[in-house]
């Protein structure tokens, strides 16, 4: 499963909150579980966000791959936004998890087939596999796909 | 060291990968809210671009 964070979500993984869905993100990261992907254009940000986490800078530099958009797009208002939605699309992704769902930013349900969620709402379906189709054809009522892992209950 | 997320409703206990546990003790208390942390995103964006602005700005000043 394919999925580009937001730099917001490494942010919020690095702080330790009560409640913290964002370092549950980047833990199935470590684990192998999800797979990140990032763009060329993304690791420079990265690197201003975390300057101070290089342990977390490691981890994304280590576990990400990186996917290269041939194509440069401006479809959310918000210009920054657009890298990660550039590699999105590129890969395919099936997630672009982010917290910044405020209008002008990514304020779709979708961009194709990369459906915007934030860490809250990506969850695993209550009866099986079956779940992501009907996920994809209902992008307004997210049902996410990958929580609920053996090792965490 | 643990970390708890609320998750759809489910309470999920998890081990934190040795990186993010790092930097929970680094942080300490230093809790962030979802704004802060967009707003925290946004001004380094801000910052880099000015950073890479600042030799055209020179040359036109």
């Amino acid at each position: 499963m394919k999925a580009v964070l937001d730099t917001c979500i490494l942010k919020l993984a690095s702080r330790p909150n009560f409640n913290n869905p964002a370092a549950l993100i980047v833990k199935l990261c470590w684990d192998g579980l999800l797979e990140c992907w990032a763009s060329p254009a993304m690791p420079e940000e990265c690197s201003a966000v975390l300057a101070d986490q290089p342990e977390l800078l490691a981890l994304v530099q280590d576990r990400f791959q990186v996917g290269y958009p041939l194509v440069e797009l401006d479809c959310v208002q918000h210009e920054p936004d657009n890298r990660f939605m550039e590699c999105a699309l590129a890969i395919d992704a099936d997630y672009l998890v982010t917290v910044n769902t405020a209008r002008g930013h990514f304020d779709q349900p979708a961009y194709g087939r990369s459906r915007v969620v934030t860490p809250r709402n990506l969850r695993e379906p209550s009866d099986g596999a079956g779940d992501a189709a009907q996920t994809l054809n209902h992008p307004h009522q997210p049902t996410g796909l990958i929580y609920g892992l053996a090792p965490f209950k | 060291m643990n970390a708890t997320a609320i998750v759809g409703g489910k309470v999920v206990k998890f081990v934190l990968p040795p990186a993010l546990a790092k930097a929970h003790q680094r942080n300490a208390t230093r809790i962030m809210t979802d704004q802060e942390a967009v707003d925290f995103v946004e001004t380094k964006r801000r910052r880099l671009a000015l950073r890479r602005a600042k030799p055209y700005l020179e040359s036109r000043s």
